[in-house]
């Protein structure tokens, strides 16, 4: 990793700790902001794909299929931007949908690591748990606004605290003639 | 390529190179570690994760596909696995980052196969193992890259298994993990498809399944990076190039061929044995060990064992950390980190970043993972 790519991973972590400490304050607002959030988070991910049709994909056989996810998304996002005001159920349905996914891989992790007899299973095995409890938080208080924000935030401070340990580690190889 | 190429074809080749049975044990040993040197395995030995080979299904699983870990993830794989055939390979139209991908892509004779092969020359016999997996893998897994790639790697279901006869017949790949194949009915296991450039199941040729390590499959598929062009994969015949190869390579190591060139192929000591050999390769079988192990021993007259990854361990644990690296296991390591820190420069000299960082040691010093001090000291031991 590059000097400036470190650098710039650290900034943006902090800041993204930052945004979810104030987003935790204050959770009426949270609500609304995280639920454009992830409207133009779809958007922004259907432009992803449609750049990765023009720098990459249009390489590829097939890869028109890759075209076509990336304007469907940046549709769907758009008019999920357009919906704000139903935010707390797009917050939910996306909170629980990562949480869902992220346990499912904590679980089969763990599974391949107790069977490997690498102790780094348990480490995979309680996040696996953290997450279904996510899950069935979000279930259980989904007339709240705060328990949603809540795991949605600590899940970003959460990525960013990784963000900067992994900018902290030293990559380069030595090579000797 | 499987055990059964990597260590007892790679037994075969070391005899037929004239080595004698105790160094063609060490050396196809030392080519079959190369698939099981993975990062819990150095843990397990206390030693440093830094000179893995290999990366179980678990531990890929496990890996973060940020920066780090896929330079972490390529330096594995296109060191060890799929050596780039082209580092310089030009791309027509095409973004930086494509052609970074796209010049990884693995084939047999390229500019990097004779630096494995110079590397290990004059070095342990560990080294020369090593050297002999690289080689062999060109040809088991060419059009494959050795880094995280939907657009390299990917393949579509345009994919036919030719017969014997020379008629056609579709492959059906399932999604299984664990699953074996049925390779009476072409029905093969590979990985599932994602639509993510960097995820770990666009690695190497997972989207074809084990096709190209057996031995006795012809087939013909589209790579994804090819334009739409068909490619005909005979691995028969590729195996049989590749043995001729190794057998040729272990005679330059060895001292008895002044010149390692590519392209070239023992066919003096090969041809004696060619239909044997050729009745092996083009047996219908998933696994060809035994044939080889039969092979071997009639070659040698000495009995083979099988391969047992922890057959060193011991000895490497209970060495004092100072003679660590002079025992069977401390010399492969070092060849390994060897082998990775040459392949990751070459591909960084290219200005391809894939792989990370390298820093020549004669020029700037010694800076980055600390692991790497080995090599040095290693150095520095040899030409004292």
């Amino acid at each position: 990793m590059s000097k400036t790519r470190r650098v710039f991973n650290i900034i943006y972590a902090v800041l993204t700790i930052q945004g979810a400490l104030i987003l935790m304050l204050v959770p009426d607002i949270a609500f609304e902001l995280i639920g454009i959030s992830v409207g133009i988070m779809l958007a922004y991910y259907g432009l992803k794909y449609i750049v990765y049709y023009l720098t990459h994909a249009n390489h590829m056989v097939g890869g028109k299929r890759i075209l076509l996810i990336g304007l469907l998304l940046f549709d769907f996002g758009i008019f999920a931007t357009v919906l704000y005001d139903s935010a707390q159920v797009i917050l939910v349905i996306y909170v629980v949908s990562v949480h869902l996914v992220a346990s499912i891989i904590n679980f089969v992790r763990a599974y391949g690591n107790r069977k490997d007899h690498n102790p780094g299973w348990a480490i995979d095995l309680a996040q696996g748990i953290g997450n279904v409890a996510q899950v069935v938080l979000c279930l259980i208080f989904i007339k709240y606004v705060e328990i949603p924000v809540f795991i949605y935030c600590s899940g970003e401070i959460y990525s960013a605290i990784l963000k900067i340990i992994a900018s902290c580690k030293k990559t380069a190889i030595v090579y000797v003639q | 390529m499987q055990a059964d190429f990597h260590y007892y074809a790679t037994y075969c080749a070391a005899v037929l190179a004239g080595y004698s049975h105790r160094d063609a044990l060490a050396l196809c040993y030392s080519d079959q570690m190369v698939d099981c040197c993975t990062k819990l395995f150095l843990k397990s030995v206390s030693a440093s994760v830094h000179a893995a080979t290999s990366q179980s299904q678990a531990e890929l699983v496990d890996m973060k596909t940020d920066i780090t870990g896929l330079q972490d993830i390529t330096r594995i794989w296109a060191s060890f696995h799929f050596l780039p055939k082209d580092l310089y390979a030009k791309v027509p139209f095409s973004t930086k980052t494509y052609r970074s991908k796209y010049r990884l892509i693995c084939g047999p004779n390229g500019p990097l196969v004779a630096d494995t092969v110079e590397l290990a020359k004059g070095g342990s016999l560990q080294a020369a193992g090593i050297a002999m997996h690289v080689l062999a893998d060109t040809w088991a897994h060419y059009n494959f890259a050795g880094t995280p790639s939907l657009v390299i790697n990917n393949t579509d279901n345009n994919f036919f298994e030719i017969t014997d006869d020379g008629s056609v017949r579709p492959v059906t790949f399932k999604h299984s993990p664990g699953a074996s194949d049925d390779i009476g009915n072409a029905v093969f296991n590979s990985t599932l498809f994602n639509l993510s450039e960097y995820s770990i199941l666009n690695l190497g040729h997972g989207h074809a399944g084990h096709l190209p390590d057996y031995s006795y499959i012809r087939y013909k598929y589209m790579p994804a990076w090819d334009n739409y062009r068909e490619c005909l994969k005979d691995n028969p015949s590729d195996y049989f190039k590749a043995f001729g190869q190794m057998v040729y390579a272990l005679k330059y190591l060895k001292g008895t061929v002044g010149v390692f060139e590519l392209d070239r192929y023992d066919t003096e000591s090969v041809q004696p044995y060619e239909n044997r050999i050729m009745s092996i390769l083009t047996k219908r079988q998933e696994d060809a060990s035994s044939d080889w192990k039969a092979f071997g021993e009639e070659l040698s007259g000495e009995a083979i064992p099988d391969f047992d990854v922890n057959a060193y361990v011991d000895a490497y644990k209970n060495a004092l950390p100072e003679y660590r690296d002079s025992t069977f296991l401390g010399r492969f390591i070092i060849a390994a980190m060897s082998q990775k820190s040459m392949v990751t420069n070459k591909i960084y000299k290219s200005g391809n970043m894939l792989a990370g960082f390298s820093i020549d040691y004669s020029k700037k010093g010694f800076r980055g993972i600390r692991d790497y001090m080995k090599l040095v000291k290693n150095s520095k031991r040899k030409s004292a």
